[in-house]
């Protein structure tokens, strides 16, 4: 994982304000993984062919048949087949409601489409529009992703493994420290859930009950702390390679990701919880 | 006051030119390129390049693109040498030529962007500025909560979409934020808290937090001088814990002098599973002047027993002052109550015109009585869905546009003029240009008129 450390305080000791060492942003390998591929897949890599309708058979549709719920086929002037890509499940819609008060306009609805340069609309052989919707969530699916680059890799020059940092921006790199880190258990490295990695990065609230005779929860809360979880990064100096001067110049870029994963710091051993410590 | 556009998106490689003229002085530089900058470099990106003679990491800002020429604005070099030209620069210890400019995104994540708005030393913004950022469809923004609190000293702050990355009015069709991960129960997924913000153009899913305890979109606390428009929000399903699931949410009273403005926005498929109400836009604290202008909310359904479902709920405290025109409210379901508009005070003030509600809702809380026996005779009521014609309620493929000239939304709002954008629909259309009467909804339907490019004409025949 990769964590994005606050240098320096908004407001010495005011939670509520950032923190040094607070731990603005963390990122999973599996996002970051997600990240890549979707760079690479995204339709703006992609163009249109000379009728103007995206090209079937593409990495990109490839990208869409695997990362979406739902596959629509025009049948017809008013039919549109509708594929669950999970259950494989069909059904066709029309302008006519269905029991679910479902319906759609195949003209109206393709013709807005593809008035967008960007549209997403295919065009098979025998004449039919083609579309896929509702993405799934691939960062939490490492089978779906593995072949996703399966296929990036065989249809491109990129590679998974020079693909593993998230994309920091040159303030990123600056401004902040950007560290890679590892989960330990059980004698072994392990890769920690996309959950559990964001949520380093969480802030601190606390629920505020209603008033008393609210018919509709409000469900108001107060942010105690603005980050929960900071790194002492200050103290990394040694295990990280880094000069502590140098990270806090916020015009020098320090990056502190190391590659290879025995030598990363351990997340249990440098990660403090603001309200298990009692800061918070 | 000076307004200044930065990029939040993943892509930190867009492309690579070497400068072939620099006019100008600094901190700003008009630059023609080598070779063709690819046109997915936009104002508010940076560039950046390696001095040689110092090994410098230099920084510019784009702040503006006219023709070939790009105008970059020193803003930072790694080894504080100071402002130079981007011509200035060296590639080598000959210094015959440029280095070769990266072009990248000013910061890869929401958050990160907030933390610098935060900031009382910001890099790319004046102290006082009114800071524009635009996110571009890189790919997917995952951020599960972004709390904007701090704005410094700065005017303004907006969280825009660059233009050529806007949603088409569809969901997922262009820079899409859907976290995967839950944002705190109630905490909402943008949570605004401060004066002076511009939420505009965002398409927000939560259809990934199901099983999650997120359970709002966008919740705003006090904030005054608040604009939340075009924005698609939608897909919350399921049971997040102690309170249903709602689009927009204000739950504070804020001052009677305060203003927020929601606008041509669609909020769409926020459905409670288990003992809650849902809401779509819920500004039922504020007591300042509101202002709910051409929304659409559809499908927003409740559970359990004594829950409702409701499109739009305002005006609980008798100094909001609240103008509620040109909405649509439709498939807004509960169990107890089908509420399509609610006025929670009678104390308060409200003025309505032309809104809709459709057959499903109870006729207490249609358009036209609004819970408190309004008695707006601009209301259009019970009518079903198949009048409203959405172009597509289909699951996984919605287009909550109108269809023209059958929908009985078309041609049927008021002129709400053009102050802070009211008459820029969904999809970025002048409902002035239209020549027509406004429609009701977030779409002007009568902008689809008519298309030349080559796939729309082989549609034309179906």
């Amino acid at each position: 994982m990769e964590l994005v450390i606050n240098v320096g305080s908004s407001g010495e000791g005011v939670q509520t304000a950032y923190q040094d060492g607070d731990i603005l942003d963390s990122f999973s390998e599996s996002r970051t993984d997600a990240c890549h591929i979707e760079m690479i897949c995204s339709k703006l890599n992609f163009g249109m062919n000379s009728s103007g309708f995206r090209e079937p058979g593409t990495l990109f549709e490839k990208y869409l048949s695997k990362t979406r719920t739902y596959k629509f086929i025009r049948l017809n002037g008013s039919q549109v087949k509708r594929i669950n890509l999970i259950t494989l499940e069909e059904d066709v819609l029309s302008p006519t409601k269905n029991e679910n008060n479902e319906s759609i306009n195949p003209y109206e609805y393709l013709s807005r489409r593809v008035k967008s340069p960007n549209h997403e609309i295919f065009m098979t052989a025998q004449g039919k529009a083609v579309w896929y919707g509702r993405g799934l969530n691939i960062i939490d699916n490492e089978a779906l992703r593995a072949d996703l680059w399966n296929d990036i890799e065989t249809d491109t020059d990129k590679l998974r493994i020079n693909h593993t940092n998230w994309p920091s921006s040159p303030r990123e790199i600056c401004r902040h420290l950007v560290i890679k880190s590892i989960g330990y258990k059980g004698n072994k490295f392990q890769v920690i859930s996309n959950g559990t990695v964001c949520s380093f990065s969480d802030s601190e609230i606390i629920q505020i009950p209603d008033p008393e005779g609210t018919d509709l929860p409000i469900g108001e809360v107060e942010i105690v702390a603005k980050r929960r979880s900071f790194i002492p990064y200050w103290d990394l100096s040694a295990s990280l390679g880094i000069d502590i001067s140098d990270v806090r110049n916020p015009i020098k870029p320090i990056d502190a990701r190391i590659e290879n994963v025995p030598d990363r710091p351990k997340i249990d051993d440098i990660r403090i919880d603001k309200k298990v410590a009692g800061i918070i | 006051m000076a307004t200044t556009i930065v990029s939040i998106g993943s892509n930190q490689a867009i492309d690579t030119e070497t400068p072939a003229t620099c006019g100008g002085a600094g901190p700003l530089y008009d630059v023609t390129w080598v070779g063709s900058v690819s046109a997915s470099v936009y104002v508010g990106d940076i560039a950046t390049a390696t001095h040689f003679a110092t090994a410098s990491d230099y920084t510019y800002l784009i702040t503006a693109i006219v023709g070939s020429t790009y105008t970059l604005k020193y803003i930072t070099d790694s080894a504080a040498t100071g402002d130079l030209s981007p011509c200035a620069l060296c590639l080598d210890s000959y210094c015959d030529d440029p280095p070769v400019f990266t072009f990248k995104r000013a910061f890869t994540t929401i958050i990160l962007f907030e933390v610098d708005v935060a900031d009382a030393t910001p890099l790319y913004w004046g102290t006082t500025d009114d800071v524009i950022g635009e996110l571009h469809a890189d790919s997917n923004f995952t951020d599960n909560t972004v709390t904007f609190d701090n704005k410094q000293s700065l005017a303004s702050l907006t969280l825009s979409v660059n233009v050529d990355s806007r949603h088409d009015g569809t969901a997922e069709s262009g820079a899409l934020w859907k976290p995967t991960t839950q944002s705190g129960h109630s905490v909402g997924v943008c949570r605004v808290v401060m004066d002076g913000f511009t939420l505009e153009w965002i398409d927000m899913s939560l259809a990934s937090l199901d099983l999650l305890n997120t359970n709002k979109a966008v919740v705003t606390s006090a904030a005054n001088n608040l604009i939340i428009r075009n924005c698609l929000l939608h897909d919350k399903y399921g049971d997040p814990g102690g309170t249903g699931p709602f689009g927009i949410h204000e739950i504070s009273t804020a001052l009677s002098t305060d203003t927020q403005i929601i606008q041509n926005n669609i909020v769409y498929n926020f459905e409670e599973t288990n003992n809650d109400s849902a809401g779509g836009i819920v500004a039922n604290a504020f007591a300042g002047n509101l202002y709910i202008y051409n929304n659409t909310a559809y499908k927003i359904v409740g559970a359990g027993g004594n829950k409702h479902g409701i499109g739009y709920r305002f005006g609980n405290t008798a100094s909001c002052n609240a103008r509620i025109k040109n909405n649509i409210a439709s498939a807004c379901n509960g169990p107890n109550l089908d509420i399509a508009f609610w006025k929670n005070n009678a104390s308060s003030t409200t003025t309505t015109a032309n809104n809709l509600s459709d057959d499903t809702v109870n006729v207490l809380y249609d358009a036209e009585d609004m819970g408190q026996a309004l008695n707006d005779t601009s209301a259009i009521t019970g009518v079903t869905l198949a009048e409203i014609d959405f172009v597509s309620t289909t699951i996984g493929t919605e287009d909550l546009h109108l269809l023209s000239n059958t929908s009985v939304c078309w041609e049927a709002g008021v002129d709400l003029g053009s102050v802070s954008g009211v008459n820029i629909d969904i999809d970025g259309i002048d409902r002035d240009s239209t020549g027509a009467v406004w429609d009701i909804g977030a779409d002007q339907a009568s902008s689809v008129a008519s298309n030349t490019n080559p796939a729309f004409i082989m549609f034309m025949d179906c």
